[in-house]
């Protein structure tokens, strides 16, 4: 004798066909199994079937999004338009600059030359003599203490 | 019982095909697979959402994801597959707070409230006398049902899924899909009450 939910369960097995064969025998032996079959099959013939369809264009829709999605992705022109601005205008600075070693050697050198610079006798003298030059030239003292 | 893991269901030769046709780019073989499938995967949608245009729009976005992420689950069942998806997207309608059956908005495209159909005497006489009056009231109990319940009845009844497909869609053992079948058998028996009988003694 099988228990009520036992023999449902069974019986929902086999109407899917997932009951084992062993199982099959035993249920076929219990006399309450055909009671329950008509029960649950008189239920289920009762169960509406569905008759709903989707739309007819569903189709072209499903086949266009994934058309749509096949396709590469293009970036939307606020996206890249900056991108373009930014490399014209590192296009632009490296055209400007020379970065060639001949003239970073150049700039060494100038360098070097000002470090060389001293406050010799000889500069104090030039000194000297460009003032008394702009002197002679303007009315004005030049040493603001001097008026 | 003999046990078979989900991952073991392969897929129906045809369907391999036609996807493959597809990928080479016959769109006919789309078509043939969604005219193979379209009965009980949109009549299942349907259970679950607002009316027809909103069932429309899932079982659209079922197919295009089922495309899409095809590469990774080439060796499954396409039914099964497609039926997980839009579990998966109701799950994620439910997460929105979105309703799946408001008692207040239509049920179908005649514009007949769930509420409405839920009350007898709102049944037209073409229903009583089309025997469509017990369906009705089966799919309004059914409608009460909590969400796996509901879900499984009509992965059963609608999709013709057996319990190994609605384990898989479920991501739940086929024990536990069979009590929730067969809770859900018992709460409609209880639903429908003195027309359950009726049925029993009619037969």
């Amino acid at each position: 004798m099988m228990n009520a939910k036992k023999l449902e369960k069974w019986i929902l097995l086999e109407q899917t066909g997932e009951l084992s064969p062993r199982k099959q025998k035993i249920l076929n032996a219990c006399p309450q199994a055909q009671v329950k079959r008509d029960e649950l099959n008189a239920l289920f013939s009762a169960v509406p079937d569905e008759n709903t369809e989707p739309s007819p264009w569903a189709l072209t829709r499903i086949h266009a999004r994934l058309q749509n999605e096949r396709r590469p992705v293009l970036l939307p022109a606020r996206v890249w338009t900056p991108v373009l601005a930014l490399a014209a205008c590192l296009m632009l600075v490296f055209t400007l600059i020379d970065f060639s070693p001949e003239s970073a050697e150049v700039s060494v050198a100038s360098v070097e030359a000002v470090v060389q610079d001293e406050w010799t006798e000889e500069f104090e003298d030039d000194l000297a003599e460009l003032e008394s030059l702009i002197l002679a030239m303007s009315d004005t003292p030049l040493d603001i203490m001097e008026r | 019982m003999k046990t078979e893991t989900p991952e073991n269901i392969g897929m129906d030769v045809d369907d391999a095909k036609l996807l493959a046709d597809y990928r080479r780019g016959d769109p006919e073989a789309l078509g043939r697979l969604v005219e193979k499938y379209k009965k009980p995967l949109f009549g299942f949608i349907y259970k679950f959402s607002e009316g027809r245009e909103d069932a429309d729009e899932v079982f659209q976005e079922v197919w295009v994801r089922a495309i899409k992420n095809m590469n990774r689950t080439r060796q499954l069942n396409l039914l099964s597959w497609l039926f997980r998806i839009a579990h998966n997207l109701m799950i994620d309608r439910i997460r929105r707070s979105k309703p799946m059956v408001s008692f207040d908005t239509p049920a179908s495209d005649d514009g007949v409230a769930i509420s409405e159909r839920l009350a007898g005497g709102s049944l037209s006489p073409a229903d009583e006398t089309g025997g469509h009056a017990l369906g009705v009231r089966i799919s309004t109990a059914a409608a009460t049902l909590p969400p796996e319940q509901r879900e499984v009845f009509w992965l059963r009844m609608q999709g013709g899924l057996s319990f190994k497909e609605i384990a898989r869609v479920q991501k739940c053992s086929i024990n536990t899909a069979l009590a929730r079948m067969q809770y859900a058998l018992s709460k409609l028996r209880n639903e429908l009450g003195d027309e359950y009988r009726e049925l029993q003694e009619a037969r």
